[in-house]
This record gives structure tokens, sequence and C-alpha cells, in this order.
């Protein structure tokens, strides 16, 4: 698997899980019901499709784990700059709308989503080994 | 050979998936991110402020009032559904009293500004500390602001306004 493919991929899933974090973060602001009600279902889901998809890319499993770590941290890392988009843009009052537990609810998911990412990926690599 | 192009195959079918779901994802962030800053913006516009601050004494009891401006300059309609002002005299807790409108809340349409007097009766314990307190008062005023969609939020508000005594 070549960089700029491992690149790409991580971009492409970071911005994916940069979606799931959001709306776990705003579940009240989330446009579908099924976000609002089942925020933390679908990140869980996602993180396991990511590692999947990895596994599916390559069969080394530990490019995948690796893979499926980094796209959590950019998704990370993009759902907070969505996160302290009113801060930065000089939208702020007496009232906050976030609160902390947000944000260190959306730091523990992602170090818990890892492993999940890692089951996947081990399941993508035995369908691909089972396709091939 | 064969084998190779399966997984070119499989490679451009993956990033395929990938591209779709990262599209999807930029939709619904994007939807999100959308509500995110209309509720900040209406958050933003909300203002909560002390105006004044009298201590009246009836029959060697003390009453504080505390004079609430509260301005709703958002495009939402809000309502407060409880208040909890808190009086300190020389840093030191005096006391409190909660507000529970949650049965007939306040309401604030939009363009809004209304004004709250809190009345707070000093128990007899206290009356030697209000009596003999000089005029370092401090009043904290929390409450919590029903918005649409995003439920109830808390909103603080402090102030050191120098005390006027009243019937005296």
């Amino acid at each position: 698997m070549n960089r700029a493919r491992t690149v790409a991929g991580v971009s492409l899933m970071g911005t994916f899980m940069c979606g799931l974090f959001t709306c776990q973060a705003l579940p009240l602001l989330a446009p579908f019901q099924a976000a609002q009600e089942y925020g933390i279902a679908l990140l869980f889901l996602g993180a396991l499709a990511t590692g999947f998809l990895f596994g599916m890319l390559s069969p080394s499993i530990a490019y995948g784990v690796f893979a499926g770590f980094a796209s959590i941290v950019l998704g990370l890392v993009l759902a907070g700059f969505m996160l302290a988009l009113p801060a930065l843009l000089g939208i702020a009052g007496q009232l906050s709308i976030m609160s902390e537990v947000a944000f260190e609810r959306a730091l523990i998911l992602g170090i818990m989503l890892t492993p999940i990412s890692a089951v996947g990926t081990f399941i993508g690599v035995l369908a691909q080994n089972h396709s091939i | 050979m064969k084998g190779n192009n399966r997984r070119a195959r499989t490679n451009s079918i993956v990033f395929a998936i990938m591209g779709i779901l990262a599209v999807c994802s930029i939709g619904l962030t994007w939807a999100t991110v959308k509500n995110y800053l209309r509720a900040s913006t209406a958050a933003a516009n909300f203002r909560s402020t002390i105006s004044a601050v009298t201590c009246r004494q009836e029959d060697s009891k003390y009453t504080i009032e505390i004079d609430l401006n509260l301005e709703n300059r958002s495009q939402w309609n809000l309502s407060i559904t409880a208040v909890r002002p808190t009086v300190y005299l020389d840093g030191q807790y005096v006391w409190g009293r909660n507000y529970d409108w949650l049965g007939n809340p306040l309401e604030l349409p939009r363009g809004s500004e209304r004004d709250v007097v809190l009345e707070i009766e000093v128990p007899d314990t206290k009356t030697e500390v209000v009596a003999g307190g000089k005029e370092a008062w401090s009043i904290r005023v929390s409450g919590l602001l029903d918005m649409p969609r995003l439920g109830t939020k808390l909103f603080v508000t402090r102030a050191v306004i120098p005390l006027e005594r009243g019937n005296e």
C-alpha cells in the first residue's frame, strides 16, 4: 500500500468520523432523528466500518490498525475544530452551548474506538483473504 | 495476474465507498454545524444583568432586592424556568433563594427585554452579618434558560454593585 493511498484513505475516513463525532457531541442539533438517538451506536459502527475498509485495502493488520487509529484522531481533531467554530468566529456570550462533558466524552470514545476499529480491520483482512 | 486485477478492483470499490461515506458525512457535519452556529448566535444575543441591589429593613428583618434585567436580542423565543440569586457580603455567603418557574416559565419573546425583581429575605441568624457588613456586596444570579431544540441551559451573572440601604 503506497503512502499516497494511505493518506487518501485516512483523509476520507477521518472526514467520515468527524461527522459522527460532531453528531455525537451535539445530538440535539443533528438533522436526523437517528443521529440524535443512536449517535454513540453510529460512532461505534463507523469505527468498525473504518477498520473493515482499511482491512479490505491491505492484507496487513498492523497497517489497518494504524490507519484506523489515524482516521479516528483526524476525526476528533476536525470535530474539535467544528465545535470551536463559534469561539473562533467570535460568537460567544454568557451562555455556553457546548458542555465540557461532551468534549471529555468524545475523547474517551476516541480511545475506545481504536480497538473497535482493530476488530473491523481483522474482519476486513479475513474477508479479503476469503474473497481472493 | 488475475489476483492483482481482483485486488485493484477491490481497492477501487473500497475507495469509492470511502468517498461516498466522506461526502455523506460532510453533509451531516454541515447541517449539524449550521444548527450549532444558529444556536450559538441565539445564545450570544441573550444577556442578563444585575442593575441594582437594595436592602430594606422592616421590623428588624432584612430583605434584599435584586433588579435583574433580561434581554433577548436573538431570533428565537426563549423562556426562563428557574432563577437562583445568591448574596455574598465581604466575600462570605449570606443567603440565597430559589425561584422555580417551571410551571409558568418567564417568557422572553424575540427582541424583548424584561426587568424582574428578586427578593431574598435574610433569616434571623444572618441579621447581624447584614447589619454589620460593609458595602462589599457581591451578587450571583444563576438561572435555567429554555432554548428551542437545545433544551435547558445554565446562565450565570455576577455583579459587585454598591448597595442602596433603604428604610434604615
